[in-house]
């Protein structure tokens, strides 16, 4: 069986020259990217979630917009940026203070409220249910989860997978999203990564957040970029630079299992682990008491 | 043009061709960016019955409205149309079922387990479940905002459900925001506190809750001091306008100030429509 590449960059700071890392790292990742790029619409999915001055809730702008001028000169066709925060119903005001307005240069004109966003129906969570879904979304060659590597106070760590919790419209759902919970945010989660294939994964580990996350942890310098095509590999290697065993995550299980190509390498031996070596990077992130199993020894 | 006829002529130039809105120029109708748009336009001209129109097409033979044609199944945009339905002059029958829909939908939460951990002390939320207000969709748990148009709603039942009915889903989702009230007097979407941990408020859910609870003779002082101080400090225009519609029908003097001239970048027609309500201020299509 194939196994799934995954880069580790080291980023000690945003003011760092973040578009050659990224460049460097997609070359790395998925070295035979631009064909899938060139001339292709890609959606880019920000974890924008609330904002706190004081903390580190949301993926720095700065890397977004990197991430836009990387598949720009990848040859991308069309770079948007989708988010539908599970909270706030002002996407526009969440930007304007996450400073996605000011940093991104043409954000009004390139930004999608995915919570208002036209839907489709798609079947799921085992046929039982329509899941609605943006249109922009759907209509995207390729969806990038740029997301923030944090600890999560329900599901043990929010990385990419967990990120595209905020594409569930919620126009239909709601502020929160409470069908994801009926569901069960492991099952929603594994659900929504199996519905959105064509997907590539940027973690924003640079400032990470530990303890309590994913709104009021700690805001921690983990200096680290992690990129791959297979977000759940890209996953389980945030979790081990985390020191949290990617094996007793729920999600990430339950994805492995379902054995879709591309999507679930999570053993250490069926990752192909490019760039920067794990244990030179890895460091204990604080982790809530019922979350204490997860830590690696 | 003023901050209210540019807003209005944004929305009498983006209405759909079946009637309705839809949260952005050319985007399929919604019901809650028609409601806003009417609510904005008033009653009594070209756009009003087209709406209206819209609004009634999205009702289901349950009684409740769906938010849109090609989305089925009613939710809690049910409660947020029917004041226009009331004031549209939808046929009795019909209004009695968008009534009783409203009546017979509430939060999901308040089963033995969640009663039990609560009085327990182990729930991983600070929530009393026996205190339902209404969902966003049926079957799930209640929340802030659907809850404050399931209030407002009520306001517009009188001949169309039993009064009993009424006053009960009043004084259970009164208490029900009453009890989801954050330790800084505002609320956020519904959650005071998860796992130990105090949340904030939001300055827009702390409006909707104080538009919830007009007329409700609960005293607000602390709250509708802390929506003060939320709009002195809010730049974003959406809590903006609604901390000055809600401290506007609690008879506070507060003038809607927006930071475009023109629309809003986001182009988006619901907060149009909504800027429009806080810069007249009105209980004309809120409150009977």
């Amino acid at each position: 069986m194939q196994k799934s590449s995954v880069a580790v960059l080291k980023a000690s700071s945003y003011e760092e020259e973040l578009l050659g890392l990224l460049d460097a790292g997609l070359s790395e990742a998925w070295p035979e990217a631009e064909k899938s790029i060139r001339g292709k619409t890609i959606l880019l999915k920000p974890n924008l979630v609330e904002f706190d001055l004081n903390t580190c809730i949301n993926t720095d702008p700065r890397l977004v917009l990197a991430a836009r001028e990387l598949f720009l000169k990848r040859g991308a066709g069309q770079v948007w940026i989708g988010e539908g925060p599970g909270h706030r119903r002002d996407t526009w005001d969440l930007a304007d203070q996450a400073g996605y307005r000011k940093i991104v240069p043409d954000f009004d004109d390139r930004f999608i409220d995915l919570n208002l966003d036209e839907v489709k129906a798609l079947r799921a969570y085992g046929d039982s249910m329509d899941l609605y879904l943006p249109k922009t979304l759907l209509n995207a060659d390729m969806v990038v989860s740029v997301a923030k590597m944090k600890t999560h106070h329900w599901a043990g760590a929010t990385l990419s997978m967990k990120n595209f919790f905020g594409v569930v419209p919620g126009a239909i759902y709601g502020w929160p999203k409470n069908l994801l919970h009926y569901q069960g945010i492991d099952r929603s989660i594994v659900e929504l990564n199996r519905l959105i294939r064509n997907s590539f994964a940027i973690v924003d580990g640079i400032v990470a957040m530990e303890g309590n996350g994913p709104i009021q942890g700690t805001p921690v310098q983990a200096g680290v970029l992690v990129m791959g095509r297979d977000v759940a590999a890209v996953d389980a290697t945030c979790a081990r630079l985390m020191k949290l065993d990617p094996l007793k995550i729920r999600y990430l299980k339950d994805a492995s299992a379902l054995r879709i190509p591309g999507l679930g390498a999570i053993e250490e031996t069926s990752i192909d682990q490019r760039g920067e070596n794990i244990s030179q990077l890895a460091r204990p992130f604080q982790v809530l008491d019922e979350f204490a199993s997860m830590r690696l020894a | 043009m003023g901050l209210v006829e540019s807003r209005q002529y944004f929305l009498r130039s983006n209405q759909n061709g079946d009637g309705g809105w839809g949260y952005f120029p050319g985007r399929e109708s919604r019901v809650e960016p028609t409601c806003y748009a009417l609510r904005a336009l008033g009653v009594s001209n070209s756009h009003w019955a087209r709406g209206l129109a819209f609004l009634t097409s999205c009702q289901d033979k349950t009684g409740g409205l769906a938010p849109g044609l090609s989305i089925p199944g009613a939710t809690w945009v049910t409660q947020l149309a029917f004041p226009l339905l009331k004031l549209g002059g939808l046929e009795a029958k019909k209004l009695e079922l968008a009534a009783a829909w409203i009546l017979n939908t509430e939060g999901a939460e308040g089963t033995v387990m969640q009663r039990l951990l609560h009085a327990m002390g182990k729930s991983k939320v600070d929530q009393d479940p026996r205190l339902r207000g209404w969902p966003w969709r049926p079957d799930n748990n209640s929340w802030v905002e659907p809850t404050t148009h399931g209030l407002l709603a009520l306001h517009w039942m009188s001949g169309h459900a039993p009064e009993a009915g009424v006053r009960y889903r009043r004084d259970v989702a009164t208490r029900m925001l009453l009890d989801r009230r954050c330790s800084d007097h505002g609320w956020n979407y519904g959650n005071k506190k998860v796992l130990g941990e105090i949340l904030p408020a939001y300055p827009e859910t702390t409006a909707l809750a104080l538009l919830g609870l007009v007329s409700s003779g609960v005293d607000l002082t602390a709250s509708l001091a802390k929506a003060r101080n939320d709009l002195s400090l809010t730049k974003g225009a959406y809590g903006r306008a609604l901390l000055t519609l809600a401290l506007r029908l609690h008879g506070e003097p507060v003038e809607y100030v927006s930071e475009y001239e023109s629309i809003h970048p986001s182009r988006n027609l619901m907060l149009a429509g909504l800027e429009v309500m806080a810069a007249r201020g009105s209980r004309e299509n809120i409150l009977p």
